[in-house]
């Protein structure tokens, strides 16, 4: 009994963070930050906010799917087959990063806040963008945009993450009363 | 387990970042020098060749967008697209080897190569 409760619980929660993350990204996409930083592609990372709360809250594998939920959701709804090889390597490589980062702090290798994690999610959706394009367009020229995007996305990385620092204290008690611990 | 509060780990974390990126600018600056052609890339594959040297005014057309191409003083840089972003417009002038411009919608890349003489010099 105690197992159902907790399975369909679990599976509310990461429905609705899914579906978060979709609304995030879609958010995202309506403001042009292109106008301010002329770089294709680069974004708040929003949604990443939501991948990072499960990944504390749930498990590792929830997240993943979370992830590649809100991924599938957004091509199919806003974007196109290229589109969605390009999003997929950068939330794939992001996704890792956030992984071994979560395992590292774990273990107690490491004491970062969220707002490294921001910056190095950021970078590594970078990297796994820029790799996708090259394949993608089939040329190697593509990394000239590599050292801008990443170091820019680090820095917004940093400032998504420091939203983060902020509010999980006020989730943490959110979350505990829905059973939810962080790790 | 995460921290809440930003800790030195953070900035050691932004600044590599940020070092690593110099440094690959670095590395792909030193390696590269004015091109002497570009090369723009169709979807399909095919490729177009278009001499840095010459003014010249290209139209293109690539999976329903077109792109204008201006060729002068030995940069090349695209001046119209109706691709919804228009990131290739403000990619502005590239002249230098590796750099592209890229406009996604029409899977169109442009490409400064080196594109040298093709003989090295005359004699007689």
């Amino acid at each position: 009994m105690r197992a159902d409760k907790n399975a369909a619980r679990r599976t509310a929660v990461c429905a609705s963070f899914a579906v978060l993350a979709l609304g995030l990204s879609y958010l995202e996409s309506l403001i042009p930050l292109e106008l301010i930083l002329p770089i294709p592609g680069v974004k708040p990372g929003l949604a990443n906010l939501a991948v990072t709360l499960v990944m504390v809250y749930v498990s590792p594998g929830a997240a993943a799917a979370v992830s590649l939920t809100r991924v599938l959701l957004s091509a199919l709804l806003f974007g196109s087959p290229a589109s969605l090889f390009l999003s997929l390597c950068g939330a794939a490589t992001s996704y890792a990063m956030l992984y071994c980062l979560w395992r590292a702090a774990r273990k107690g290798f490491v004491r970062v806040s969220f707002a490294g994690v921001g910056a190095l999610c950021a970078a590594a959706h970078a990297v796994g963008q820029i790799a996708a394009a090259c394949l993608l367009f089939g040329t190697t020229a593509i990394i000239t945009y590599l050292p801008v995007l990443a170091s820019v996305s680090a820095l917004i990385g940093t400032l998504t993450g420091l939203l983060l620092n902020a509010a999980v204290p006020l989730c943490d008690r959110a979350a505990r009363t829905f059973g939810f611990s962080r790790s | 387990m995460f921290e809440t509060k930003f800790c030195r780990a953070d900035l050691i974390a932004l600044a590599a970042v940020l070092l690593a990126s110099i440094l690959i600018f670095v590395c792909l600056s030193a390696f590269s020098e004015r091109g002497g052609e570009a090369v723009v890339i169709f979807p399909d594959g095919s490729e177009r060749r278009v001499r840095l040297n010459e003014d010249t005014e290209i139209h293109l057309e690539a999976r329903g967008v077109h792109l204008t191409l201006v060729v002068g003083d030995g940069n090349v840089r695209v001046t119209e697209s109706d691709c919804p972003g228009h990131d290739c417009e403000r990619r502005g002038r590239i002249s230098r080897t590796g750099e592209v411009i890229v406009c996604a919608p029409a899977g169109i890349v442009i490409r400064v190569e080196a594109g040298g003489e093709e003989v090295d010099g005359y004699a007689g």
